[in-house]
């Protein structure tokens, strides 16, 4: 569905990301290791248009060119980004935040079902449709971001850290909609530092470390990997 | 002083000298032109002195102008110059202190928008009194005046605001302004009293403003209100400051320079179009120099770039500006009672009741754990505790005294400081600057020297010391969290909130950030922490207090509330983690 190939990117002469690989189909979930500073979100805005992509790199949807499109038009190609931050409009309520993210030509007309999509995945914002998202907590700001995401009708879906300031049981209800909606054909892409669940629900997962992809394999065998272990969850 | 040193400072004084000597061998239009090019760049700079750092667009400028030049007008013709300027001055600022009371709680176009209106206001205001009361619309200035004397005076002011300029960016209004137009609230956090700080600076900005419209008034022999208060003057001035650069001392110069030139030379040569072609000229200046002449120079010439930082204070500029902070209140010492006491605490927004009949209580030297599923009423909790919003009801004591309805900042002196939810850095600062907004401004303030050593070393504690003149802006998450907290330990707190300072760091450095947070505690620092991850919860906190749709639904040890029924349906869920 998605190719990424040898893709790197700079801040100034800062190599943040350097020559990454790899694909994500529909109906998968991949999830994205490493540490923090180590590339996975300058990867995320690589592929979602916000941050350039060094000559030399190529990124595909279902075989057509994506590299160097602005970013409206990436969505419009079916790649939507949940950014880290959130970035939702604090001044508009949960409805029009989420009636935003049906803007591309692509979603107008599954609006109402993926509002209703939306809406079932976190029940909590149907109860909150008209209040102002600035005033909601951190973790329902979230959710209206992920929601956001969702209401653009992707085919890909980018996700940086969708679990922050999530409760444990609401974290536990995030990843199962996450699977329901990779089994629903949606192609997932997450960088998450919960390591644990997201590799217990992951198909496919890559590490990454200093801007590049140093180990790749299932879910399981991730998990296993000692190299992992090492690199993310710590020596011991 | 230091402010002129070896050679710059021999080439400065030489440039006055010179521009000193023009009206000596220039006259007439000449005369005239040097005339303008030093009252914009007088109006230009002081403008800048107040919106280049708070980023506050105001357009008021008109309004102190005419106000300057109707003082003069007002006065008897007979009284000293040096007299009447001070009055404008005086008026100047008062009148400065009652519009900044009214208007500097408001922020971005609102600002705009009313410091326009304000102009307006006082012009209608001005003519309705000319008109009603005084009798006729115009006043004549019989001044006893010259043309080299109002020239002399100008530059005798542009040199005064350049070096109240540079004062201010050395002292410690200095460093608030900045820390606020970057970000108010982490301002109001490191215990800086905002609206004092806005309002000194939106007055000594207005004062020169004033004294220019006074200094120009006789140049005119007839003023009416038209000519006094012409809000061209307001645009003028803004276009000029951001042409040459508001953020820099000598920016507002580079750009009164040569737009003054140009709109003479577009004046004289198309006068009528030059209301279209000023409009074209504003147009590519936002296109072509969004970082204005100076931010030009800075890309081309590192040394030009060097902003003013908080380590280069001078005790000069500090012993001058140092009135606009008022003596902190002294901080007693242990209290035979709990550090934080919360009774009562009520909070709704709307309908939606945020924070419930919350109650407990802190001791000195223990870590409390604040959880509970998401719109629990966490974060309100926390921001109720550091002043950020105020209580409906309820109680909260420091120390056994109460600081329920202070201000952020007076409850970051006496000693509350937390880090953000989304971490919030100053990213036009260095990493060293925004320690040192936390250090400078509480009971036991640091500024200088003695700020730039202690930063270093709170940099060192939480691990940066290596990046300490980096801008924060290229730090990494980790490095940003730990920024924050060195900022917040910078205020020296009886109380840490920290509000999910852990979220976002993976295993491994989660194992860092706990062991930082350990080392905190066994240095005898209380703290309240929010957080979801249950494994920092259950190794850090010595007790914990659980909250659900804003009330308390549990407080005990780790081990005892995360076991607890109502918690694990509320909180947990079912299965492990």
């Amino acid at each position: 569905m998605i190719e990424i190939s040898a893709i790197s990117a700079f801040y100034g002469k800062h190599c943040a990301l350097d020559g990454v690989s790899l694909t994500v189909q529909r109906g998968e979930l991949v999830v994205i290791l490493g540490a923090n500073g180590a590339g996975k979100t300058t990867l995320l805005k690589a592929i979602g248009g916000l941050v350039p992509v060094a000559p030399g790199g190529r990124i595909a949807m279902a075989g057509k060119d994506l590299t160097s499109v602005p970013a409206h038009d990436i969505v419009a190609a079916g790649v939507a980004l949940v950014p880290e931050g959130r970035g939702i409009f604090g001044e508009m309520t949960v409805r029009e935040n989420l009636l935003l993210g049906a803007f591309p030509a692509r979603a107008r007309t599954a609006e109402t079902r993926n509002l209703e999509l939306v809406l079932s995945l976190f029940p909590r914002l149907n109860e909150r449709l008209r209040q102002t998202v600035r005033t909601m907590s951190g973790g329902e700001q979230q959710m209206v971001a992920i929601g956001r995401a969702l209401m653009t009708a992707p085919d890909i879906l980018l996700l940086d850290e969708p679990s922050l300031g999530l409760s444990p049981i609401m974290c536990k209800e995030l990843f199962q909609s996450l699977a329901r909606i990779r089994d629903a054909g949606l192609g997932i892409l997450l960088v998450e530092q919960n390591a644990k669940q997201s590799l217990k629900i992951a198909d496919r997962g890559y590490l990454i470390e200093s801007g590049r992809i140093v180990g790749a394999g299932t879910g399981a065998a991730l998990s296993a990997d000692p190299a992992v272990q090492r690199a993310y969850l710590g020596a011991g | 002083m230091k402010i002129f040193k070896g050679y710059a400072g021999a080439g400065i004084a030489a440039v006055i000298i010179i521009l000193a000597a023009v009206p000596l061998v220039a006259s007439g239009y000449h005369l005239a032109l040097g005339i303008s090019l030093l009252y914009f760049t007088v109006l230009a700079t002081a403008w800048a002195l107040f919106s280049g750092p708070t980023h506050y667009i105001a357009l008021a400028t008109a309004a102190f102008f005419g106000i300057g030049a109707y003082t003069t007008a007002v006065l008897p013709d007979l009284l000293p110059i040096p007299l009447i300027l001070l009055i404008a001055a005086v008026v100047g600022v008062l009148i400065a202190l009652v519009v900044g009371l009214s208007t500097l709680r408001l922020s971005g176009i609102y600002f705009v928008i009313f410091s326009f209106g304000l102009s307006e206001l006082i012009r209608q205001i001005v003519t309705w009194y000319e008109v009603n009361i005084h009798g006729s619309v115009g006043r004549y200035i019989f001044a006893e005046t010259t043309s080299e004397g109002i020239y002399w005076r100008l530059l005798a002011l542009a040199v005064a605001v350049l070096c109240v300029g540079w004062l201010i960016r050395h002292s410690r209004l200095g460093l608030a302004v900045r820390v606020i137009g970057q970000d108010e609230t982490v301002a109001r956090h490191c215990g800086i009293d905002t609206t004092r700080a806005k309002l000194a600076l939106f007055a000594i900005s207005a004062a020169f403003m004033t004294v220019t419209g006074a200094i120009m008034a006789p140049r005119w022999t007839y003023i009416d209100p038209a000519i006094a208060f012409n809000p061209m003057i307001s645009f003028e001035v803004v276009i000029m400051a951001l042409f040459g650069g508001a953020g820099a001392l000598f920016g507002p110069l580079m750009g009164a320079v040569p737009l003054v030139l140009l709109f003479e030379l577009l004046i004289g040569t198309f006068p009528n179009y030059f209301s279209i072609l000023l409009g074209l000229v504003f147009v590519l200046i936002v296109y072509a120099l969004p970082q204005g002449v100076f931010g030009l120079l800075a890309a081309r010439v590192p040394s030009f770039g060097r902003a003013a930082s908080a380590t280069g204070m001078s005790a000069l500029a500090e012993a001058i500006f140092g009135w606009v902070w008022p003596r902190a209140g002294r901080r007693d010492g242990a209290v035979d009672a709990p550090v934080l006491q919360v009774a009562g605490l009520r909070k709704s927004f709307g309908g939606l009741v945020a924070v419930d009949n919350l109650s407990f209580e802190l001791k000195r030297g223990e870590i409390l754990g604040l959880i509970g599923p998401n719109g629990s009423g966490k974060t309100t909790a926390l921001n109720l505790i550091s002043g950020a919003i105020l209580p409906d009801s309820g109680d909260i004591r420091l120390d056994g005294r109460p600081i329920t309805r202070l201000p952020a900042h007076r409850v970051a002196q006496r000693g509350v400081a937390r880090t953000f939810q989304l971490v919030r850095v100053l990213g036009a600062s260095t990493c060293l600057e925004n320690v040192i907004a936390g250090l400078a401004f509480h009971s036991q303030g640091l500024w200088g020297a003695a700020a730039d050593k202690r930063a270093r070393e709170l940099l060192t504690r939480v691990g940066l010391g290596d990046k300490a003149d980096m801008p924060a802006s290229q730090f990494t998450y980790i490095d940003q969290k730990r920024l924050e907290l060195a900022r917040a330990l910078a205020l020296d707190p009886d109380v840490l909130l920290l509000d999910e300072w852990l979220a976002g760091l993976n295993p491994s450095e989660l194992q860092v950030g706990i062991a930082l947070v350990k080392m905190l505690r066994d240095e005898g620092l209380t703290i309240i922490i929010v957080e979801h991850m249950m494994d920092a919860i259950r190794s850090l906190c010595d007790r914990c207090v659980v909250m659900n749709t804003g009330a308390k639904i549990a407080e005990g040890s780790p081990a005892i509330v995360l076991a607890d029924k109502q918690v694990i349906r509320a909180y947990l869920g079912d299965a492990d983690d």
